[in-house]
């Protein structure tokens, strides 16, 4: 079992990170969640996950049943690494809308070139111009 | 007791919010009685971990290491204290009149749901409820991200989820090893267990969760997501995040100390990092015209100051890790309080389009000039006493390197603060407006004022409570006590001494 994980998580970790090394948003989204899975299998394996029983049954020493701890710790790790990549498409749709390009950037500086009533309506969480 | 009531206390006031939805005036009323409570509750936790008690709540009666427990050290009530102090000056500061009705009705419910994750964060003692609790964090956070509505935040806001789900990533790995090699999560259980971990094994482990922390606190070469972020924040937010969502990385750094410590490899790559932060931060912020910008350099190589004293590893550089932390989040958050004061009248973030006739006002200027040569280190304000002992914790460990990297730092941060005296206190721009802009009130600056001062003045006995956190903490064995013999049924907080 072990080396089949070993091989997923280095699958796992290549294409997550030639993805994230792309400026597109959907690209990025989707190389954190090869990644994150990466991570989601190598703490499923210090659980000693393999050819072991999965729940305690009558009869079954407790060293022939996988440790369940790791498998808590995966459930709680996917639940927010999905609320945080809907988040994130999220942002995207909204950029898009406002007629940004969904890719990664550097957020503007600001130089000092805007209209004082852009700058004050951006302060007071009014629409800009 | 106090600490299920600290947990639960800013949540349910972050839900009742967000669900009735009341008008601004309302809500900052709410919000501000809500604030007054928390502090309440924390200056008590603060009193009652003074004598070096730890007091523990083990959750739904399942006994540590197997449930979840919370416990309350000298460290975790000091980080406590600070961030409820800080939210409630940041609750006054939002006011509907100065920052508009949709900033302050937006805020208010992610402001107690980040509070509810801080003190969940600096009170557990199981790694994996701080991964949740920095999740939690976060979470709230990009909603505050999202205050100002602007297309400027939502850029802002992308790539700093990237990165935190990156560093996040690479956390639960190292917890995942952690467990591995170690058996547990629970903090107390791993100082008994780690130590006879194969090395190897275990500073990969560690050394996971030292490059996630440093990622969450900001340090080079990790820390360039947080100047790009913080300034696209509403102002007195981003006053609140510089005092403390940085600190929680600084916290947990501190937290796992005593694992740190038996890796000298480890400890030594905090100075380094450290160092290079102080020089590096001060650096870029020396070069930047966007007020807020340059003090978020500025946060960057004050961090590199706390990291640099605690991979001393010696009792002296945690206490005055510590000590450092919490001046520093004092006096930044005031440093934002000022430029949103400054950004505000002059319509403008940029220094070199603001007019010395638009600063007037006793507040704004003395708010400024205290905070200012506080961050710089001059007697008798806080940074002085803030540098004195990190700088004494570097001469007795003798790291000299370090030592010279931090006092040139200190020269720069002088000559950056003296750049915003220059642009802002004291020159009129080419293309200059009539003086119209008008100013807020001085009550939040004049509290940040007389807090900086007060921790100036109370410098002895806080380094002596942070002196005393510090020996606890590296020497466990209270700490590890009680959580460890925590009562394993539902009832009231169990206390040790």
């Amino acid at each position: 079992m072990l080396p089949i994980v070993v091989i997923a998580v280095f699958l796992l970790v290549t294409v997550g990170v030639f993805l994230l090394l792309h400026r597109s948003l959907v690209r990025v989204a989707l190389g954190l969640a090869c990644l994150t899975h990466a991570v989601n299998f190598l703490v499923l394996s210090a659980g000693r996950w393999g050819e072991r029983a999965p729940l305690v049954t009558p009869g079954l020493r407790l060293e022939d049943v996988s440790d369940p701890v790791p498998q808590a710790f995966v459930l709680t790790a996917i639940v927010i690494a999905m609320a945080f990549t809907l988040y994130l498409l999220a942002g995207m749709a909204a950029k898009t809308r406002k007629g940004g390009v969904p890719e990664i950037v550097t957020p503007p500086e600001d130089d000092g070139e805007r209209s004082p009533e852009d700058v004050l309506a951006e302060l007071e969480g009014r629409d800009e111009k | 007791m106090s600490l299920v009531l600290l947990f639960t206390l800013p949540g349910l006031a972050g839900l009742g919010l967000w669900l009735t939805g009341p008008s601004a005036r309302a809500s900052r009323a709410l919000s501000l009685g809500f604030g007054s409570v928390i502090l309440m509750l924390a200056l008590r936790l603060v009193d009652d971990t003074a004598e070096g008690r730890v007091l523990v709540h083990a959750f739904g009666g399942w006994r540590p290491p197997f449930g979840i427990a919370f416990a309350a050290d000298r460290l975790s009530a000091l980080f406590v204290a600070l961030h409820a102090l800080l939210l409630l000056v940041t609750l006054a500061a939002l006011r509907p009149e100065s920052h508009g009705e949709a900033v302050v009705r937006r805020a208010h419910p992610p402001l107690f749901m980040l509070s509810l994750g801080l003190f969940g964060g600096f009170l557990t003692a199981d790694l994996f409820d701080l991964f949740v609790m920095f999740e939690l964090v976060l979470v709230a956070s990009y909603l505050l991200l999202q205050v100002p509505g602007s297309r400027r935040s939502l850029a802002g806001m992308l790539p700093t989820i990237v990165v935190n789900l990156l560093a996040s990533a690479l956390f639960l790995a190292g917890l995942g090893l952690l467990y591995g090699i170690g058996g547990s999560v629970n903090v107390a259980d791993l100082h008994r267990e780690l130590p006879a971990a194969p090395q190897e094994l275990r500073r990969i482990a560690l050394g996971m969760l030292v490059v996630a922390f440093a990622t969450k606190a900001a340090l080079v070469p990790l820390c360039f997501w947080m100047p790009a972020t913080y300034p696209t924040l509403s102002a007195p937010l981003s006053a609140l995040f510089a005092g403390i969502m940085t600190k929680l990385g600084v916290y947990a750094l501190l937290r796992i100390q005593p694992l740190i410590a038996l890796d000298p490899l480890l400890s030594q790559g905090l100075v380094w990092a450290g160092g290079a932060s102080a020089i590096l931060g001060v650096l870029a912020a020396l070069s930047q015209y966007e007020v807020r910008r340059l003090l978020s350099f500025h946060s960057v190589s004050q961090v590199g100051y706390m990291v640099l004293a605690m991979g001393l590893a010696s009792p002296a550089g945690i206490a005055a890790a510590t000590f450092f932390a919490l001046h520093h989040s004092l006096v930044k958050s005031a440093l934002y309080l000022v430029a949103d004061e400054l950004e505000r009248r002059n319509a403008s973030r940029d220094l070199r389009k603001m007019d010395f006739r638009r600063a007037g006002g006793g507040a704004l200027v003395a708010c400024f000039v205290v905070a200012g040569f506080s961050l710089v280190g001059m007697p008798p304000f806080s940074g002085f006493f803030g540098k004195l002992v990190v700088f004494r914790a570097a001469v007795d460990a003798d790291a000299w390197a370090g030592l010279v990297l931090l006092v040139v730092a200190s020269v720069f941060t002088l000559a950056s603060m003296l750049k915003i005296w220059r642009f802002a206190f004291q020159t009129v721009p080419a293309d200059s407006l009539d003086p119209a802009a008008s100013p807020g009130r001085g009550g939040p600056l004049v509290a940040m004022l007389v807090l900086i001062l007060a921790l100036g003045f109370a410098a002895g006995p806080i380094q002596e409570f942070s002196a005393e956190g510090a020996e606890a903490l590296l020497d466990t064995e209270v700490y590890d006590r009680a959580v460890l013999s925590a009562e394993g049924h539902p009832g009231p907080a169990s206390e040790a001494r």
